[in-house]
């Protein structure tokens, strides 16, 4: 026997209840986020940048209301009316920053870390991990993508100038169409990159194929779309948003000059974000049910 | 007490029969789960803790495998071979998050994890980021993360593997001590014979997918039943001594002027020894039966192949 001294801190046997399995998975999303909060540039930069897109777009609301905005296409708009697409655009930008920040390599990490054996040797079940990071990074991005863009828009509803609770009333349908917009929008950028994250195990290279779907192969798909007239273009999830957006805040073009012509159809837009986010769920559920399998004991 | 039943477990993948009917009772403290390499230990483990289907019934702290999964995970520890610990997190984080998802409050947890590191020997590195650990250190968290949430029954899994003679002293000192101060009974998975001699008490061999022995220890170590081995201590003048016992028809060999290896003839005692032994006027210090060393009795359960023991 070796001199080493045991210390134990008065050991008593557990005799409380345990929480019940349903309730693990916010755990799960309570450690993402705080993770996610660990360093500056993992979330807070570009949170920061959020608030700092959603002070520009309240001082265009608050200073320039009557202003008028060319934006090409003959079209015109006052500057408090393009606010908050051009918040949305940028919320936008920074979503796919921060999904490649902390979403795309979250699985992928676990994966090489061999994580799988520390949650599934527990009473964690695939559906409690999944529910868990899902959670969590749909709270973080559901700030810059819906908090924020939501507080752009009671700004706008606020200064709209109603003289009357009739008037009011139509205004205020800005509010669940922004929830609508930044709901889906979360959803898409939360699970299509762990899709990925899940599907390569490789922190680095989950990384670059999301990036590279966002970047390179949305955008071509949008080009062959808009050339042959095919529903294609809705791949694009950047496209498909912005879609969204301007549909549903029926404002005809973008901040950028994009006619809403030049997008895919809210129908193709709405029907390729939810395909691509139930595909992406059961990826990662499949291959998380694979990894409960075969992660602890070593490889069957 | 009964830890594991099994009856009649089998599971096969595709044309792989990785159990098959598999039977056994476990109980004891610390109890060894030897096999070579696809011997089935971790298809057995896997079932044992509910992540697989299989057939037959296993029941692990009186809770069926095949329905009860998550409930015995809640009460099993499991430390593994592989690196298995989580990035951006100091050794107290992980252990307070493993404590949280096992079902414990936050708070419980945090006590339990700063408890447990301590009870581990890591109680000044606790506060560390564990990616800058040593292998020792990195060793010493697994099983605090096992221990975290008040296991009643432990899996560990090459627990010794990469560390220091001292640190494996240190590690092998904690698993004894486990069993008599937190009442938590443990399955060691490892294939360093000497660590399961040290340690454990009972045995479960695996062999080709099925299981070749469960008990004691000793009972595997002496299941020839043959009590006439002896190892014979002197003080001096071994060679002496041998003379008269083989003249008395048994067979010695001397290790050392003061010991020898003596096989009595049959129905011989003990006796012989010590009455040949004042015959000769030698004195004798010790007596004790030779038994097998784990190692050989391993390899005679598996089939005394060598090749198994890797």
């Amino acid at each position: 026997m070796s001199e080493s001294t045991i210390h134990d801190l008065g050991y008593k046997r557990y005799v409380g209840t345990r929480q019940p399995t349903s309730r693990r998975w916010r755990v799960i999303a309570r450690q993402q986020i705080s993770s996610s909060w660990q360093t500056f540039f993992r979330y807070k930069a570009w949170l920061v940048s959020a608030v700092i897109v959603t002070v520009i777009a309240a001082v265009f609301i608050f200073i320039a209301t009557d202003k008028r905005w060319h934006l090409g296409h003959g079209v015109q708009q006052t500057f408090a009316n393009m606010a908050l697409p051009f918040a949305l655009d940028w919320y936008g930008r920074l979503a796919f920053i921060i999904t490649l920040r902390i979403g795309s390599g979250v699985i992928a990490g676990d994966f090489q870390r061999g994580a799988f054996t520390f949650y599934f040797a527990r009473s964690t079940r695939p559906i409690d991990y999944l529910l868990g990071k899902v959670g969590g990074l749909a709270a973080l991005l559901g700030i810059v993508l819906v908090v924020a863009p939501l507080s752009v828009a009671l700004m706008r509803v606020g200064l709209a100038g109603a003289g009357s609770t009739d008037e009011l009333v139509p205004q205020l349908w800005l509010v669940p169409k922004v929830l609508a917009i930044g709901g889906l929008a979360t959803l898409a950028y939360t699970t299509v990159p762990l899709a990925f994250s899940a599907l390569v195990e490789n922190r680095r290279y989950a990384l670059g194929v999301w990036a590279a779907w966002y970047l390179i192969a949305g955008p071509v798909a949008y080009g062959i779309g808009r050339v042959t007239h095919l529903p294609l273009a809705a791949l694009d999830i950047a496209a498909s948003v912005k879609s969204v957006t301007l549909h549903l805040l029926d404002a005809p073009v973008t901040p950028w000059g994009q006619s809403v012509y030049d997008l895919p159809s809210l129908t193709a837009s709405i029907t390729s974000l939810g395909i691509q986010i139930v595909v992406a769920i059961a990826i990662v559920l499949w291959r998380l049910d694979a990894a409960q399998r075969s992660g602890v004991g070593g490889a069957t | 007490m009964t830890i594991i039943a099994l009856s009649h477990l089998a599971k096969r993948f595709g044309a792989i029969q990785a159990l098959r009917d598999v039977n056994a009772t476990i109980t004891g403290n610390i109890i060894g789960l030897l096999g070579p390499n696809g011997a089935g230990k971790s298809t057995l483990l896997k079932c044992l803790l509910g992540l697989i289907p299989f057939e037959g019934t296993a029941s692990v702290l009186g809770l069926s495998a095949a329905t009860d999964g998550s409930a015995i995970r809640d009460r099993v520890g499991y430390m593994p071979e592989q690196e298995a610990l989580l990035g951006d997190m100091s050794a107290v984080e992980l252990c307070t998050y493993a404590g949280e998802l096992s079902g414990l409050p936050r708070t419980e947890a945090m006590q339990r994890a700063h408890a447990a590191l301590y009870y581990a020997g890591l109680e000044d590195k606790r506060y560390q980021p564990i990616e800058g650990y040593s292998t020792g250190m990195k060793q010493r968290v697994k099983l605090a993360q096992a221990l975290v949430h008040d296991p009643e029954l432990l899996f560990l899994d090459e627990p010794t593997n990469g560390l220091d003679p001292r640190s494996r002293d240190e590690m092998l000192d904690l698993i004894v001590d486990l069993p008599q101060r937190r009442g938590c009974a443990i399955i060691l998975s490892t294939h360093l014979l000497p660590d399961v001699e040290r340690v454990c008490d009972h045995a479960v061999i695996m062999h080709q997918a099925s299981v070749k022995f469960v008990g004691t220890i000793d009972e595997l170590r002496g299941a020839r039943g043959d009590d006439t081995a002896l190892t014979v201590d002197v003080k001096a003048d071994a060679a002496k001594l041998a003379a008269a016992l083989t003249e008395a028809g048994a067979t010695c060999s001397v290790s050392s002027p003061i010991q020898l290896a003596v096989d009595l003839p049959a129905q011989a005692t003990t006796e012989l020894v010590f009455r040949r032994a004042r015959d000769a006027g030698i004195q004798i210090r010790g007596i004790e039966v030779r038994r097998e060393s784990v190692e050989a009795a391993f390899l005679r359960v598996v089939g005394a192949d060598k090749d198994v023991a890797a």
